[in-house]
């Protein structure tokens, strides 16, 4: 055992402790509507559907924290878990939305007057437009893809549909009055509510205004195998920002930071190197323009993020599994370690398509005679001749090449979905301990 | 087959969930008997 053996990044009780901020938060709206002076009950039923109400808008509320991309809490899950929570705690609050009208019309046909436009039509609209923009709201995130919706247009489609959600959410609340009779009660709920956009709007407009005064240059583009470009920025007239490997920063190029196009990026660059480095394969709108960037023209960088790091004193080895431009984290852990001169063994799963594509590929030969590391290639279509790894990666593959005391090693996770899913299963299933293994998902809808 | 740690995320949320359910549900049985 190694004297300085830390607690794993991710822990139960961490874990615990901020699902219990959450859970409080999503009953704040219930709470408010409890304090006395409050009125007298109807029936369970009725009860219930309106006890349902309130939580579904503190639901919807605590979707905002996840926005406001806390630097804090990540590192204890990662950015792909607290991802994760998002949207499964987003289906959950959308349940609990829908069930208030369901349940309160079962317990009293009455209450179906609410969606009729002849009884108060402002109120039956937005009551309709709540209902359809919740569903539009999850089906687009789960099936962003077969809507043709690109990521820029989702993202502002997804951040308007949740502002406009809870904006008439509060409404509808102060509208009906009732549990939120006395003024007081009134605008502590919609403060409640406001708190939560704001996080929002500073996410997607304060944060890029800060932004702004911390311009960026790009001081070379490169492209590697496999159709991916390397972009090299500088700061112009500020310090730069302080990362670690494995970290990454939204990224806006060009036009101003206020733009729609604002890309996370994992830093390719060594910790906190001036020229700070970004790698991306043409894949999609806004990656197949990298090619056309030139020296000279203007970024901005918000970040770091991400919780996808070493411990800050590493005491273990390192085992990596990446597929495709999944590698560009696993680049600067490398280069990282280069850096700070470090004898910690490693080991490199990387899978390709075609050896012809593999992106780093000189680099990381070269990197393998200089650190103590191992580098497997995982070819799915290998040339004529190759000995090495080829097809999918599986659980044997992974296994071949586990540390004999696999968890004196930290693992590090990123590539395309299957291949995540793969890895992760398959060092779950080996005995590797979940609380020292990182992913990254680059794909986040 | 899903990785574990997003197996558990969706445990947790969906125990959230009924947890909050479960609040709601207790929140108006005192309701009506209070």
């Amino acid at each position: 055992m190694m004297a300085a053996e830390r607690a794993p990044k991710y822990r139960v009780s961490a874990a615990v402790t901020w699902l219990g901020v959450a859970f409080a938060l999503a009953l704040v709206p219930l709470g408010l509507g409890l304090l006395p002076p409050a009125p007298a009950a109807r029936t369970l039923a009725i009860e219930a559907g309106v006890a349902l109400g309130f939580i579904g808008m503190g639901l919807m509320c605590i979707q905002f924290l996840f926005s406001g991309r806390f630097a804090k809490v990540v590192p204890s899950f990662g950015t792909d878990n607290v991802i994760q929570l998002h949207r499964q705690l987003g289906i959950v609050g959308f349940v609990f939305v829908l069930l208030h009208p369901v349940v309160l019309i079962l317990a009293e046909r009455e209450f179906i007057l609410y969606f009729d436009p002849r009884v108060n039509f402002l109120r039956a609209v937005a009551l309709t437009y709540v209902t359809l923009a919740i569903t539009g709201l999850i089906v687009t995130t789960l099936w962003r893809e077969s809507f043709r919706l690109t990521y820029e247009w989702w993202r502002l489609v997804h951040g308007l549909l949740a502002l406009s959600i809870v904006f008439t959410g509060v409404v509808h609340g102060i509208q009906v009055g009732h549990y939120l009779d006395p003024l007081w009660k009134k605008v502590l709920w919609a403060g409640y509510a406001a708190t939560a956009m704001y996080l929002v709007v500073h996410s997607r407009v304060v944060r890029p205004y800060r932004a702004r005064k911390r311009r960026y240059r790009i001081t070379a583009v490169e492209s590697q195998p496999g159709d991916v470009t390397v972009l090299t920025v500088e700061p112009e007239g500020h310090a730069g920002l302080k990362y670690q490997a494995g970290q990454f920063a939204w990224i806006t190029l060009r036009s101003t930071p206020f733009a729609l196009q604002q890309h996370p990026f994992s830093f390719v660059s060594a910790a906190n190197d001036r020229h700070v480095q970004f790698a991306a394969k043409a894949l999609g709108d806004f990656t197949s323009t990298w090619k056309d960037l030139k020296v000279g023209n203007r970024a901005y960088l918000e970040g770091p993020l991400g919780g996808f790091t070493r411990d800050p004193h590493p005491t273990r080895g390192m085992f990596i599994i990446v597929g495709g431009i999944g590698v560009t984290p696993a680049i600067s852990l490398l280069r990282t370690m280069k850096k700070d001169r470090s004898t910690h063994p490693a080991v490199l799963i990387y899978a390709n398509t075609d050896w012809d594509d593999i992106a780093f590929r000189d680099e990381i030969a070269e990197l393998e005679t200089q650190l103590t590391l191992q580098v497997v290639h995982v070819i799915s279509e290998p040339p004529d001749g190759w000995t090495g790894e080829s097809g999918l990666l599986t659980e044997e593959m992974v296994a071949r090449y586990l540390p004999p005391n696999p968890n004196t090693f930290e693992y590090f996770i990123c590539g395309p979905g299957p291949l995540m899913d793969i890895a992760e299963v398959s060092l779950s299933k080996l005995g590797v301990d979940w609380r020292r293994v990182y992913s990254e998902r680059f794909k986040i809808v | 087959m899903k990785p574990l740690l997003h197996l558990w995320v969706r445990r947790v949320s969906e125990l959230i969930g009924l947890l909050l359910v479960l609040v709601a549900l207790l929140v108006a049985w005192f309701r009506t008997r209070m």
